[in-house]
């Protein structure tokens, strides 16, 4: 990495925002640029030459063979989809979400890839129409070509529950596996994963568990702060446990 | 195992707060993620006023800076696609956008800014992501697989992978 330390280095230093940057950053923000006043007219502008020459260029005379010969209709360009999940989204023709968290879907109607972060997504994806589908989440990647089936992130992990159709399932780098009826949890795969576990399984009073998690936290190679505060809940669930 | 603890509900204050705190690192994420012809204060402004928009999705405070990371990236990639798009209008002009020089920076130090600028834009974004986090904004891998949401060998695949390709281009420069 030698070679490119300076011009990491300089980089670094041209993008350290100043406070003059920070303060304009945090300001109000003016009206846009007359850039975009000046875009849909110069595509309004395009779009009548066009039109003029259009009209204006007597079209030729279609041989009895061209015009007889229909022309196949060319496949309609699929609408990119890049979108943050909310409420109830229809992405595409055959697939739909109702997420209760926070999330993103981005690809074309036949190609998703949702990233989802926290809370429950409900995915609904009609069957037998090429839709290839991945969820995924810090722990989990599910894979689906037709189905409906939720995604819940939370404290605890990934849960992926299948109402209807199958799904395949893979957990970190486990390898995938289908899931067909019913749900499955995968287990958090970082050190911060395993404490928010700990954390959420401490409040709800299931102290074996804490110090399952905490334990399989720390052998991840926690950072000091988070290590400190896997080994507090530890000691707490023990201390609870002896009560 | 379907568990419906009681999650952690974010105090709107300090969420605020710590939406203030996080602007000089959206700031640079726009910079060094947004390439030359992003306006870094014109995404900044976009991704902060999304997230203060959707403040109230953001269940767990302790993954504000993931959240953020994920606006940042959907807005920068919002802003390329338009000032791509603005380079084929008539009438519109797109202008690189000068890097700011540092009180201490000479010139020969931000013709080094912008060669590498222009050369992580030949990286896909996922290696350019993972390039900034680490190489230049010198997170370590865990805290970038943290941020970004992925397995700990997926970053350190796609730095080597990006930084392998920065030396090419850099080798290619010489």
């Amino acid at each position: 990495m030698s070679d490119l330390d300076p011009h990491l280095r300089d980089l670094r230093e041209a993008t350290e925002p100043d406070d003059a940057r920070l303060r304009r950053i945090r300001e109000p923000r003016p009206a846009r640029s007359a850039g975009w006043v000046v875009m849909p007219l110069g595509l309004a502008a395009v779009a009548a030459v066009g039109l003029f020459a259009a009209t204006q260029v007597p079209p030729d005379e279609p041989s009895p063979a061209m015009a007889a010969a229909p022309t196949p209709p060319l496949p309609p360009t699929p609408e990119p989809i890049d979108q943050a999940l909310e409420g109830t989204r229809q992405l595409g023709p055959w697939v739909r979400t109702t997420a209760n968290g926070t999330g993103t879907a981005s690809g074309t109607p036949t190609q998703l890839a949702l990233d989802w972060s926290a809370g429950t997504l409900e995915v609904e994806v009609t069957p037998d129409q090429g839709v290839a589908l991945t969820v995924a989440t810090e722990e989990a990647r599910v894979r689906v070509t037709g189905t409906v089936f939720t995604v819940t992130r939370g404290p605890l992990g990934t849960e992926v529950a299948v109402k209807r159709g199958s799904v395949d399932v893979q957990c970190g780098d486990a390898p995938a596996r289908p899931l067909v009826d019913g749900s499955r949890t995968c287990l958090p795969v970082t050190p911060v994963g395993w404490l928010r576990r700990a954390s959420a399984l401490q409040q709800a009073g299931r102290h074996a568990e804490v110090i399952e998690a905490a334990r399989r936290g720390r052998v991840l190679d926690p950072k000091p702060a988070v290590a400190r505060e896997l080994a507090r809940q530890q000691a707490a669930a023990e201390a609870a446990l002896k009560r | 195992m379907t568990a419906q603890l009681p999650g952690v509900r974010s105090n709107a204050d300090t969420l605020s707060a710590a939406l203030d705190d996080a602007v000089p690192t959206v700031a640079r994420w726009c910079a060094r993620l947004g390439g030359p012809w992003v306006d870094p204060e014109d995404a900044a402004q976009d991704v902060l006023s999304t997230a203060v928009a959707r403040l109230d999705s953001l269940r767990d405070p302790a993954m504000l800076e993931p959240w953020l990371f994920g606006i940042t990236r959907r807005v920068l990639a919002a802003h390329r696609r338009r000032v791509w798009w603005r380079r084929w209008v008539p009438g519109v002009s797109v202008d690189r956008i000068d890097l700011a020089p540092g009180p201490d920076q000479d010139a020969i130090a931000l013709q080094r800014a912008t060669q590498l600028q222009t050369w992580l834009e030949a990286l896909p974004d996922a290696q350019r992501e993972v390039v900034v986090l680490c190489a230049l904004e010198e997170r370590t891998h865990e805290e970038a697989a943290a941020l970004l949401e992925l397995p700990l060998g997926t970053v350190k695949s796609r730095i080597r992978l990006g930084m392998n390709r920065l030396k090419a281009l850099a080798g290619e420069h010489e």
